[in-house]
């Protein structure tokens, strides 16, 4: 009997999931998915499909961004590969709350720019969708990862 | 540190040096790229491949940047409000085209430099296939049942050699232009180019200068004046240099033709005996995309004929729908005395409906004619700042102007208009569309057509 307690007792162990783990993978996978859908197609204009880099370049050409804040939207955008980057490396070396908020200003970023994109009265591809649920999915694992203290190392969660 | 460790931190670091590169390349792209192409061919080539994918921003995109700032201004304005009217159809998005047909296969060129920054590119051979269907083209919903487009036989698609078509007559040139080590095409220069060259002229040795004015409200009075005194070099030097390049560069052609036509028809001697004074000139500045728009809210004249009559007259805003006017003429009587004559009044775009008195103008035609009326306290002149000094755009005025009339037109208006026209002239639209497939023969007048493909299921 006691063996049979002790076997369900490790199988339990086995099967619990660490959230911190989960908040981590989910922000991570949500990063990788917001960098491929960015060159992937966003936006189509006649048979034309353009990715998010090349959307941007044209349109800041054509001014359509005029020449307020948005004018800077191309600038940054660009970063974003570069960003979720360094927040991958930041969770590699354990700075998870750092790499947390690094993830949180690249999903909140592809999560508003493609739902704007939806908005716009142009046909968006499947791109800029991808870019939005994964910049959700990074969102949430960022937020989830702050929130969320590592039940081991507490403290060393930095 | 751990052997799987290590290896992360060499992934981490990869990833960080590629997006950083990956950044950096971007970033240089963003601030040297301004659209174009970098040989005068390869502009033509891009155009004529951003219209076979009817990729509207690839064609903007290959426009000269002056051109290309208007038309999209424009663009967007006139989409928003023809699907209001339900001429174009819900939804449509600015980027596809459906039918209309455009391919171009084995173009060659002959590219000659105008000046230091146009060149004149010849399109020697190659081949152009055009074709145009009216059933797929993105109309709303009322045009397709009031004009029963669904029926209009679609025409054939035709392919022009354009070799065998230049052996019969002079190539067709499309000017580009070079801003900034890019080149682009230029639909202005293009028009500009071909009126020069059908009446004999080359593109002069000097442009016209630009003097451009400190105010939008300047501006428009230095073009009054520049008018008044049959300035054409003045007209010109008041529109805007970038949107308006190909008329400075080819101006002068207009500068002498119209010099020479006052000398020889003695205009000015005319004007020299008509003495004519602005007295009043007010505006209310309204911003609009790209510029601001002047709208006239008093305007007095006054002057002397060259009879001897002293005349005035004056037009004065009351509201957006009426004006008050003045207008009195007076002269030396036989007698010696003074015979003045005066009218005024005040006019309001209900009073349009007089007109129509006794008329069989059906009452909702002339609905729409008070509303174009109303429409009148909006018509303006558009001026734009360029390199801080203001000009008066003709092409954003122009487009002003037809964005007002439209805006004064209500959903169900086109139709109605249609009724009318058909029913004045006695000769129906259908008619007419069903012709297309002649319109698009006459497009390619010249044109040597090697193949025919008939339509979709026929």
């Amino acid at each position: 009997v006691h063996a049979a307690i002790d076997r369900t007792t490790t199988a339990t162990t086995r099967l619990h999931v660490d959230p911190f783990i989960v908040a981590r993978v989910a922000a991570v996978s949500g990063l990788a998915v917001v960098v491929a859908a960015s060159f992937g197609p966003w936006l189509r204009s006649g048979e034309r499909v353009r990715s998010s880099y090349e959307l941007f370049q044209v349109v800041d050409r054509l001014g359509f961004l005029g020449d307020g804040a948005m004018r800077w939207l191309p600038r940054l955008w660009v970063c974003v590969p570069l960003l979720a980057a360094v927040a991958v490396a930041l969770y590699v070396f354990g700075h998870h709350r750092i790499a947390a908020a690094a993830t949180a200003v690249v999903g909140g970023a592809a999560l508003l720019v493609g739902l704007g994109l939806q908005a716009a009265p142009l046909p968006a591809e499947w791109g800029s969708r991808l870019a939005a649920a994964g910049g959700a999915v990074a969102l949430l694992g960022a937020a989830a990862t702050i929130v969320i203290t590592h039940p081991t190392r507490g403290a060393s969660s930095r | 540190m751990t052997s799987q460790r290590r290896l992360a931190s060499i992934a981490a670091a990869v990833f960080v040096a590629s997006g950083g590169a990956f950044a950096a390349g971007q970033l240089d792209a963003l601030s040297d790229a301004a659209g174009g192409a970098d040989t005068p061919e390869a502009a033509v080539d891009a155009m004529f491949q951003s219209l076979g994918e009817n990729d509207i921003l690839g064609v903007l995109d290959q426009l000269a940047p002056g051109e290309r700032e208007v038309l999209r201004d424009a663009t967007v304005d006139y989409v928003e409000e023809l699907t209001r009217l339900g001429v174009l159809s819900e939804g449509l998005d600015l980027e596809g085209v459906p039918g209309f047909e455009f391919s171009s296969a084995d173009v060659t060129y002959d590219v000659q430099q105008a000046n230091d920054r146009v060149w004149l590119v010849g399109i020697t051979g190659g081949e152009l296939t055009l074709g145009a269907n009216i059933a797929e083209l993105p109309l709303g919903e009322m045009l397709f049942e009031r004009l029963d487009l669904e029926s209009v036989e679609a025409p054939e698609t035709i392919t022009v050699d354009l070799a065998e078509a230049v052996a019969a007559d002079e190539p067709p040139t499309v000017a580009v232009i070079e801003e900034d080590g890019q080149y682009y095409v230029s639909t202005f220069y293009t028009v500009a180019e071909l009126a020069a060259s059908e009446a004999g002229f080359d593109m002069p040795a000097t442009p016209v200068q630009p003097a451009g004015a400190a105010s939008a409200e300047e501006a428009l009075r230095g073009m009054i004046d520049a008018g008044l005194e049959l300035d054409v070099a003045g007209l010109i030097g008041l529109t805007p240099p970038d949107e308006m390049a190909a008329l400075y560069d080819y101006g002068q052609i207009l500068v002498d033709l119209a010099d020479e036509a006052i000398a020889e028809e003695g205009i000015d001697a005319q004007l020299a005996q008509l003495e004519i004074s602005i007295d009043t000139l007010e505006f209310e500045e309204v911003p609009v995309t790209g510029g601001t728009k002047l709208l006239p809210v008093r305007i007095g004249v006054s002057g002397v004929t060259p009879e001897g009559q002293d005349f005035a007259a004056s037009v004065a805003k009351v509201d957006d729908t009426c004006v008050e006017y003045e207008f009195s003429v007076s002269e030396l009587s036989d007698a010696g005395g003074t015979q003045e004559g005066t009218v005024s009044g005040s006019y309001c775009a209900g009073d349009i409906r007089q007109v129509f008195e006794g008329s069989d103008v059906p009452p909702e035609v002339q609905q729409i004619a008070e509303r174009a009326v109303a429409q009148l306290g909006q018509v303006g002149v558009v001026a734009t700042e360029v390199d801080g000094q203001w000009y008066v755009s003709p092409t954003r005025s122009f487009s002003d102007l037809l964005l007002v009339a439209l805006q004064g037109l209500e959903a169900g208006d086109i139709e109605t208009l249609i009724d009318f026209a058909e029913a004045s002239s006695g000769v129906e639209v259908e008619d007419v569309l069903e012709g297309d497939s002649e319109i698009l023969d006459d497009v390619v007048t010249g044109g040597v057509v090697i193949e025919t493909v008939p339509p979709k299921g026929t």
